[in-house]
């Protein structure tokens, strides 16, 4: 079974490949504290089930803010909370070949509570992928035929809490690489429950509009995409959608995330990745992070990040490097979109002795906060057993 | 400018001459640059080779040395061999390297050994170094002196005492029981520096035992000192941590001598 599971602020949905049914229940959990069972979803929120005694449904801003839940007498932080959903909700499935969960925010503190409790039920990597709706996105459009994509492909996602701007730009720069970059825009977000009104449905449309007219450019369209559940009564948004039709093909999918999550689970799986593309979304890195440096007696340039890598997932950004004289170390990090270089020197710390013979060996880390903040550290690592490591280290916050 | 190593191996290749661990080309490199004095035909193995082609990932360059191993070539081209695909050493170096072999290997016995425990000291490898000095220390002061060097960087302080009262018996140097001295007052057998100099003078002794007290006012005030208060200072779990890392060291040298 291939599966895709999207989570928005207050719902989870989960498709599985090929399937045109989504599952979708909130994304909560419940305790029983007398039999100490757990429940997920509506299961958890259902008050007809006498036997859940605690219910958490600020799961994801608890998520958001590392907070912690009571539930009877024991405090659970949003980890723990995150692993029991997930281990509840997967336990569900039988045969699972791979799930893809994807959120709207590009922001580790979801992406990585996320990322444990996949690890925590399946033991391995290899099962499970956690990432943005831009990757989503991008799947699906690579799901279709070449015409599908020959211009710009857009998609307005409007749920509870946000309505977003997607749209795939693809180009080719001097160097011949060619770049599919996912551009996006956020607006205010708009409740729901405005759509209960007349008024207020009348209000959404001119939004709608107005920040349709704000993201789309004089270019050439070929289709726009119309996801979440603000567009699941289509009678309201008519001027936006008189304007919307007017530049493109408009096709709606109200649960086009956990759709397109599943495909993305299916592009892992058959390895279905363009390798002369370099992918630029809001969860892949932006820049090329060098270092000149002597390799084998000759100066030369060594990529030490390289664009286009999901910058939450890169492992062991560690490198080792040995001084020969100056204090510093430059590291130079090239904007892959922009072309603009900007040079970072990290200086040596004070109180370590810089010795003559080339034995001053430290390790570089890189370690991503967040898609455009990478800190850099720099450790002593003395010289092997030849000279003992002072423990002095130093990291420098680089804004990318 | 920084040399690029990559990533960090942490497979480590014991080094049996030195009795120590290298965990990269250019520890190797440095090792067999500075130390060369300590490196005896057996220093090119098999293992040697197998751990630059499988930790180090060098495949080329294990593949070259076992061809010149194999062909028996000379252990000066191999090593030179090894620093030129360091990544460490540029040409210049590696011709001075050449050069430093050549004067090494035209000294003569005594000092060549001499040389070999000083590079052993200087990789504070005290058993191996006292195990070279031993070999010339009968009637050759400066490896008497070594040797007591080695006892007391052991606290061997008693050890130290009577190389150093024996050099000073040969040289009748006042520095050298000054030193002398300083050992017996750390191994708690003051006294016996009469068996070396029984005419020796109250003042100095008095001026000696000053200079003692100084010294312990002095470092008693030093950074390490204060550096030990603080870890009194964190608590108990990080002193735990901290004595426990001590006494880990202090048992693989413990260990080591038994």
């Amino acid at each position: 079974m291939i599966i895709g599971i999207s989570i928005d602020e207050n719902n989870v949905y989960v498709n599985s490949l090929g399937d045109s049914n989504v599952l979708s229940f909130p994304f909560a959990v419940g305790r029983n504290l007398s039999s100490n069972s757990w429940f997920i979803g509506e299961d958890a929120k259902n008050e007809d089930i006498d036997n859940v005694d605690i219910v958490i449904d600020k799961l994801f801003y608890i998520m958001g803010t590392d907070g912690t839940a009571r539930i009877g007498e024991t405090p659970y932080d949003a980890k723990e909370l995150t692993r029991v959903f997930f281990s509840n909700l997967l336990s569900k499935f039988e045969n699972i070949e791979y799930v893809t969960v994807t959120i709207r925010q590009s922001n580790v503190k979801y992406l990585e509570k996320i990322k444990f409790a996949m690890q925590q039920f399946f033991g391995n990597e290899d099962k499970y992928k956690v990432t943005t709706y831009s990757e989503a996105f991008v799947s699906y459009i690579k799901s279709k035929e070449k015409s599908y994509y020959s211009n710009i492909v857009s998609l307005f996602d409007f749920t509870e809490k946000a309505l977003t701007y997607y749209e795939l730009v693809r180009y080719v720069d001097d160097n011949n690489i060619e770049y599919w970059k996912v551009n996006t825009e956020e607006h205010l977000a708009l409740p729901l429950d405005l759509l209960s009104g007349d008024a207020g449905k009348k209000v959404c449309d001119k939004i709608l509009f107005d920040f349709a007219k704000k993201c789309i450019k004089e270019e050439t369209y070929n289709h726009i995409i119309l996801s979440g559940l603000g567009f699941e009564d289509s009678s309201y948004y008519r001027e936006f959608m008189t304007f919307v039709c007017s530049i493109a093909n408009v096709e709606t999918d109200v649960y086009f995330f956990s759709k397109s999550s599943a495909l993305l689970s299916n592009d892992v799986i058959n390895d279905n990745f363009e390798k002369n593309v370099m992918l630029i979304t809001d969860a892949r890195t932006t820049a090329s992070i060098r270092m000149n440096a002597i390799v084998n007696q000759t100066k030369t340039k060594i990529e030490l990040i390289k664009p286009g890598e999901e910058w939450f997932n890169l492992k062991d950004n560690f490198f080792d490097v040995i001084l020969e004289d100056d204090r510093e170390i430059k590291i130079e990090i090239l904007k892959v979109i922009e072309r603009v270089i900007k040079e970072v020197p990290i200086a040596i710390p004070e109180k370590i002795e810089l010795r003559k013979d080339k034995t001053n060996l430290f390790e570089m880390g890189f370690n991503f906060v967040e898609q455009n903040l990478v800190q850099i550290s720099l450790a002593d690592k003395g010289f092997g057993e030849f000279y003992e490591s002072s423990k002095e280290s130093t990291s420098k916050p680089v804004e990318i | 400018m920084v040399i690029y190593c990559g990533k960090s191996n942490n497979n480590p290749y014991y080094i049996k001459e030195a009795d120590l661990n290298i965990k990269s080309i250019q520890e190797l490199a440095y090792f067999i640059y500075n130390f060369a004095i300590l490196i005896s035909n057996s220093f090119i193995t098999k293992n040697l080779i197998l751990y630059i082609d499988n930790s180090l990932k060098l495949p080329r360059l294990a593949s070259d040395i076992n061809e010149m191993f194999n062909k028996k070539a000379n252990l000066t081209d191999i090593l030179t061999h090894i620093l030129a695909n360091s990544n460490f050493y540029n040409d210049e170096e590696i011709g001075q390297f050449r050069m430093r072999l050549v004067r090494l290997l035209s000294l003569p016995e005594e000092d060549y050994i001499l040389r070999a425990g000083d590079k052993l000291f200087q990789l504070r490898k005290y058993e191996k170094a006292i195990s070279q000095y031993s070999k010339i220390s009968k009637g050759n002061d400066l490896a008497l002196m070594r040797l007591a060097f080695c006892y007391a960087k052991l606290q061997f302080y008693e050890n130290a005492a009577n190389y150093l009262g024996e050099l000073y018996r040969r040289t009748r140097d006042i520095d050298i029981l000054r030193e002398t001295y300083y050992c017996l007052k750390l191994n708690g057998t003051v006294d016996r520096i009469y068996e070396y100099d029984m005419n020796i003078n109250e003042t100095i002794l008095a001026d000696w035992e000053y200079d003692i007290v100084s010294r312990i006012i002095k470092v008693r005030k030093s950074d390490e000192m204060k550096e030990i208060e603080d870890i009194f200072l964190m608590g108990s779990s990080y002193i735990k941590d901290n004595v426990q890392s001590r006494i880990k060291i202090w048992k693989e040298k413990y260990r080591f001598i038994g």
